[in-house]
């Protein structure tokens, strides 16, 4: 089969894993040492399952890149999405203007990853609507 | 915004990435149980090669209406060295037919005289 133009070309992918993989040891350094501004922002069990979602939404992602299987981002971005946007409120909540640059840039980094999400759920579609089953 | 309404909003965002991370798996493992395929590479392989083929099949599609042009060109100086006049004479293509009388080229009617 030919290669195909559109698709992800060989230098990405380790871009992408290497990014992905650093948001996933974020996620394991905010479980090994609380992030502060979130810990005093929320409740205990929202900052488990913020710090869930950052460890597991990076090593799904990562996986997903390493292995060429489109599922890995699809589960793994929501995930991330997801840490970005409740960061970037924790961020806002502060109330503090220095803090407004950095809610702002959190929540830059949580469309970007939706952008991606959104490729990746086009990969999923297109290969719904060619499979055999269908 | 006091400590209540932002741990609402800490609990919904929270609830929304869950049920979107969900929502995820769902539909992805049942396209993949329905055979869709499951590398992101061959899916755009797939894709750029079934490009390909539409891209094929409009360029046979273009020499088919070059060579059928060229042949009625044919019988029509056929006809013209016969004595005989082709009717239509001046033949309207579609495009042109739905067009306003002014903007249009000759009539679209079949000369019956």
């Amino acid at each position: 089969m030919a290669r195909s133009r559109t698709a992800i070309p060989a230098p990405r992918r380790p871009t992408l894993t290497v990014g992905y993989l650093l948001l996933a040891s974020a996620g394991l350094a905010s479980a090994l040492w609380p992030v502060q501004s979130v810990e005093h922002a929320t409740r205990p069990w929202q900052s488990l399952a913020w710090t869930g979602f950052f460890m597991l939404g990076g090593l799904a992602s990562a996986l997903g890149v390493i292995t060429d299987r489109w599922l890995g981002e699809l589960v793994g971005l929501p995930m991330l999405i997801t840490v970005f946007a409740f960061y970037s409120v924790v961020a806002f909540s502060a109330g503090k203007l220095p803090s407004l640059a950095g809610g702002c840039f959190l929540l830059a980094v949580g469309v970007l990853l939706f952008v991606r999400w959104q490729q990746v759920w086009e990969v999923r579609r297109v290969a719904a609507a060619a499979s055999p089953g269908r | 915004v006091d400590h209540v309404d932002l741990s609402t909003i800490f609990t919904l965002l929270l609830g929304g990435g869950a049920v979107a991370t969900f929502t995820a798996i769902f539909k992805g493992v049942s396209a993949l149980r329905s055979g869709a395929n499951a590398h992101q590479r061959q899916v755009m392989d797939t894709l750029a090669l079934t490009n390909q083929r539409v891209e094929e099949r409009a360029v046979r599609a273009e020499g088919d209406r070059d060579f059928w042009h060229s042949t009625a060109a044919g019988y029509h100086f056929q006809l013209v060295q016969a004595g005989i006049a082709p009717n239509p004479t001046q033949p309207t293509p579609p495009s042109q037919r739905l067009l306003p009388p002014t903007l249009a080229g000759p009539s679209t009617t079949v000369d019956t005289a």
